[in-house]
């Protein structure tokens, strides 16, 4: 079974962007080690030749190979305000310019 | 006029009977009911949306009094006032998720299926408290602050649709919307003894539904009755060319299965040995046996059935639904929408922004994503996410297998009843190992219902589970609704 370390901890945190204090660092090396403990028993079962299940609709998908793909028109539907016709989708933005995301200047 | 008690109403039918009789006008009862939410002490809601509600419940006023009786043919929903669980989008309608991420997000569009109550007539009167992105089986896990359960205040209503399940119990809506990754429809109906379907997984378009683990989540009604999720299904339910995983098959009739008989002596009930194992709660046994009881008292033959990979299922659950989740989850970077502290503002490195805008997560849900990202790195895939896949694939087929001998199983949806406030915080795999009866009919994709069945030695709520075959909603909602008859009866 994987050891998980501090540094382990860490160094996922990282890949999943988050930054942790030493305090969560600490309690959630702790439980990742128990609940890696617990999930652990499926090593043990025996899935030779088992196809792995990644969807819970691909064998009806797949068995009705008459099904045409789905198209739809290729249309915008894009929501947009009534007022200056700008995007709907940039009034959620935690800041825009001149009609773009904006973000802090990185490069 | 003296306020009306919205604890009282059982079903849409008899709320739709009163309008006709002209009892009262659908904006006396959207008042009725917005008074009950916003007085409520269980934090239920976290946003009310009561000018929209009251704007179209005035609109259905005057439909009514023109028409003299509600138009049932053409709006199933007409007047009714609904909650939906707050991840589901609505345009222009602050949605959450429950996280500091989503703190102030008002979508740009809603979903479908809140597109599609709203054409049957319905209306919402607010977005319902949940565990933050539905990472949770006990609604504590909220940027909102924990769910009240409706009748037990010490205790949780369950989640993740805590708020979906303990508001319409509480009388704080009709009906509501919740999603089931894990049991998070079931298992909040059953604590708090309201009805919840998760449906097939394909049934109910997702699009609008804030993702958290994709080959899992589903979008489903609770409810007082049994037909009420069937009104609410048969509007749902149905392909949306918005998205790619809703089946392109026929909708059902449920509410016509509710109205139906089932044919008691064919009906084969399989009865997994699984699920009667030693964590079984003496009154939450006690009651689920007597339902079977019921069952074969109408004619039914019990069958013991067995599943026996679904002893692995939470282990697999807590490995695919995390994956899933730490890929859907990356979306949250700050840019678009969402939470963008002034730290990120102020960042100077891509990383550094990341981390900043990220800081809004909870802790179960960091805890997710960490254990999620670990499962999909590079060294540990195939031994975690890969054989989890394949592990999943042989519950799917215990099912397939049991399915070949019996029409429906039967069982409970979780070992005990409610459980107290902060009774399991702080031990993450304590709760996970709550929803190990929920979560098969996640993995396999299969519908489940939990109706309930009286109450435990402590007075709260059990819950009966019924699964079925893919796509056999219908007769689920036939047995579910005969019984639901039969214990009134009683």
């Amino acid at each position: 079974m994987a050891e998980i370390s501090e540094a382990l901890t860490r160094r996922v945190a990282e890949l999943a962007r988050l930054r942790l204090s030493q305090a969560e660092v600490t309690q959630f090396t702790g439980q990742l080690q128990q609940i890696l403990s617990y999930v652990d028993q499926i090593q043990a079962v025996d899935v030779t030749d088992v196809e792995p299940l990644i969807y819970p609709n691909a064998s009806r998908e797949a068995a009705d190979s008459s099904r045409e793909p789905a198209f739809r028109a290729d249309r915008v539907v894009e929501p947009r305000n009534a007022a200056d016709g700008s995007p709907k989708v940039l009034e959620a933005a935690p800041e825009i310019h001149e009609g773009a995301f904006q973000v802090p200047q990185i490069v | 006029m003296k306020a009306l008690d919205t604890a009282r109403f059982q079903s849409i039918r008899e709320i739709h009977d009163a309008f006709d009789r002209g009892e009262f006008l659908p904006s006396e009862l959207t008042r009725a009911y917005l008074q009950a939410a916003q007085a409520g002490t269980l934090n239920a809601f976290i946003t009310f949306t009561e000018e929209n509600a009251m704007r179209a419940a005035v609109a259905a006023d005057q439909v009514l009094k023109a028409e003299k009786k509600v138009p049932r043919a053409i709006l199933p929903l007409f007047g009714i006032p609904l909650g939906l669980k707050d991840n589901l989008v609505t345009e222009g309608v602050r949605t959450t998720c429950a996280s500091r991420m989503l703190e102030n997000y008002h979508p740009p569009y809603s979903a479908t299926v809140v597109k599609r109550l709203e054409n049957a007539g319905a209306f919402s009167l607010g977005k319902l408290n949940m565990d933050e992105f539905a990472m949770g089986g006990s609604n504590e896990n909220s940027a909102f602050g924990a769910v009240q359960h409706p009748t037990h205040p010490d205790r949780v209503p369950g989640g993740s649709s805590g708020g979906s399940a303990a508001a319409v119990r509480a009388g704080q809506c009709v009906a509501s919307l919740g999603s089931d990754t894990g049991g998070s429809i079931r298992l909040p109906a059953s604590y708090c003894g309201v009805v919840g379907l998760k449906p097939t997984y394909g049934r109910v378009s997702r699009f609008g539904l804030i993702a958290f683990a994709s080959s899992l989540d589903q979008i489903g009604p609770l409810g007082r009755s049994v037909e009420d999720c069937a009104v609410l299904m048969d509007v749902m339910a149905g392909h949306d060319p918005l998205d790619s995983t809703s089946l392109m098959i026929e909708k059902p009739s449920c509410v016509d299965a509710c109205r139906r008989a089932p044919d008691w002596a064919g009906l084969r009930v399989g009865i997994p040995e699984e699920f009667f194992s030693a964590q079984l709660s003496p009154g939450v046994e006690t009651r689920v046996r007597e339902a079977l009881k019921w069952f074969e008292a109408q004619g039914a033959k019990l069958v013991p059935v067995t599943l026996p990979n679904s002893r692995h299922a939470v282990a697999v659950y807590y490995l695919v639904a995390v994956s899933e989740a730490s890929s859907n989850l990356a979306r949250f970077d700050g840019v678009r929408y969402g939470n963008r502290s002034a730290e990120a503002a102020q960042a100077s490195k891509l990383k550094d922004f990341y981390e900043h805008a990220r800081a809004a997560f909870g802790p179960e849900v960091k805890r997710r994503l960490i254990l999620g990202t670990f499962a999909l790195s590079s060294g540990y895939q195939d031994a975690y996410y890969r054989k989890a896949c394949q592990v999943r694939a042989l519950v799917a087929h215990d099912f397939e297998r049991a399915f070949q001998e019996v029409d429906l199983i039967a069982g409970p949806v979780a070992p005990t009843t409610a459980f107290r406030i902060g009774e399991k915080a702080g031990d993450p795999l304590t709760l996970y190992l709550n929803d190990l009866l929920t979560i098969p009919a996640n993995l396999a994709g299969l519908p489940a219902m939990s109706v309930p069945c009286g109450d435990g030695e402590d007075g709260l709520p059990v819950g009966l589970q019924l699964m079925g075959p893919s796509l056999s909603e219908e007769m689920l909602f036939s047995v579910g609704a005969a019984y639901e008859r039969g214990r009134r009866q009683t």
